[in-house]
């Protein structure tokens, strides 16, 4: 299956370092956090980064000053794990077999996908998608976290999706497919970073569908005639 | 290939700061402090042989050191000393799956940490990387070079971040160790938000540098 996958191009746009020691640290919030591990599913570049990154985090770690421990005590480390030892447990993960045919999905978003009403056995086409414009729709996806909120995004092949500007920042990454808007051609692995008062019109290659995943920590505005209606009932 | 244009200082969550910064980075004189070799040597003997001495040794070097971290993130003392109760069940259960080609004895525990920290204290889904997901593209060799490697460059990490400039070590700090935005840091240290981000990747470029040249 890598071998598959060894063929396609790698991502060509990557995340920032800041961005990683969010990840790294556990600063980063839900939707942020989607976002920075389905990239790494699919860039080897971040994953090596991270790793680096981690690694510093791991010397900080041996680096601080020791908190000595007031209430637990190795015996109580110990009286836990016996209490906690199930024999027969295993610390394998499940794998979602069922979407053997979508996987170009990464990962780390499986188990949102699994929980849509048709569950993880569903098609792309059976997914709760509500239209937001001809050819263009979109997924909330329920994340908890003060700063960036998710959703999926499906643009028909070949479909130009509705020009919108941004009040905050957004960030696209391609699972699927490809686009390409005023300021460049994103295709699968590629992050794509909109930051305020920008406004674009993306374009989905004829290919395939294009579905991504995208985070903003703004509204997204739409231009237009029906924009204001739409953008309003998006902000619901 | 397109820079991440200095977007948001949102993603760094405001808590409000539960100890104040004091700076302390306890720098222990070599031979003091388990060396890598010794750290997976404790982590083998757990997964092989279910061995209390290693066990202990981890808790003693780790337990108080884990403690800080969750108490410099903000977690009131019962807190952190619950997680580090957790990270220890995790080491001892997971110490099998412990892979030195993948990452150095101390990565691997911060890491633990870390995410133990994110499920106890946040009680909500982190979406992580499952570095065995078989669709990750381009998937390295690993060898048993690989892990002497590994544990030589974070032996080297060890120093490099000794020998950073006093401001970009506590920089590097902040951004691991506390809750605090961007913004936070650059308000208490007088520096203007761009100069607090762009040290932060100065002291990241500086560091990789360092193991590259060794």
């Amino acid at each position: 299956m890598a071998s598959e996958h060894a063929a396609t191009s790698l991502p060509r746009s990557h995340l920032s370092d800041d961005r990683l020691i969010d990840y790294a640290s556990g600063a980063a919030d839900e939707a942020l956090a989607l976002l920075v591990a389905s990239h790494l599913d699919y860039c080897p570049d971040c994953r090596k980064r991270l790793a680096e990154i981690e690694a510093v985090g791991g010397a900080l770690l041996d680096s601080l000053a020791p908190a000595p421990l007031e209430c637990i005590t190795l015996d109580s480390v110990l009286a836990r794990i016996e209490a906690e030892e199930t024999p027969g447990e295993s610390a394998g993960r499940c794998r979602d077999a069922r979407s053997g045919g979508r996987d170009w999905l990464p990962g780390p978003l499986k188990p949102y996908v699994e929980e849509f009403p048709a569950g993880a056995a569903a098609t792309v086409e059976d997914w709760p998608w509500t239209s937001l414009a001809r050819g263009t729709d979109m997924i909330d996806l329920p994340v908890s976290g003060r700063c960036f909120s998710a959703l999926l995004l499906r643009v028909r092949a070949g479909a130009v999706g509705p020009r919108h500007g941004h009040r905050g920042n957004e960030l696209v990454l391609v699972m699927c497919g490809s686009f390409a808007d005023e300021t460049g051609t994103y295709q699968r692995g590629d992050i794509a970073q909109n930051g305020p008062g920008s406004e674009h019109r993306p374009v989905a290659g004829t290919e395939s569908d294009c579905i991504c995943l995208v985070i903003m920590d703004g509204p997204m505005r739409l231009a237009g005639p029906f924009g204001r209606l739409l953008s309003a009932l998006w902000q619901r | 290939m397109r820079l991440d244009p200095g977007l948001s200082v949102g993603q760094w969550l405001v808590v409000p700061p539960a100890m104040p910064f004091n700076g302390a980075m306890q720098r222990e004189t070599p031979g003091t402090a388990p060396n890598e070799a010794v750290l997976n040597e404790w982590i083998g003997a757990i997964a092989e042989r279910r061995d209390r001495a290693a066990l202990a040794a981890l808790f003693d070097h780790y337990g108080p050191r884990i403690k800080a971290y969750l108490m410099h993130r903000g977690s009131d003392e019962a807190t952190a000393e619950e997680v580090v109760q957790e990270v220890m069940v995790t080491l001892w259960r997971r110490a099998e799956t412990f892979d030195p080609t993948r990452a150095s004895a101390t990565t691997w525990v911060f890491t633990v940490a870390r995410n133990k920290r994110v499920d106890l204290i946040r009680r909500e889904k982190r979406p992580a990387l499952d570095p065995d997901d078989p669709t990750l593209q381009d998937q390295p060799e690993r060898s048993a070079d690989l892990s002497l490697e590994l544990r030589q460059d974070a032996e080297r990490l060890r120093n490099a971040l000794q020998t950073l400039p006093e401001e970009q070590r506590s920089l590097l700090h902040r951004a691991f160790f506390e809750d605090k935005a961007h913004s936070a840091i650059a308000a208490e240290t007088g520096l203007p938000l761009g100069t607090v981000k762009s040290r932060i990747r100065l002291a990241m470029a500086r560091l990789r540098t360092q193991l590259q040249d060794a």
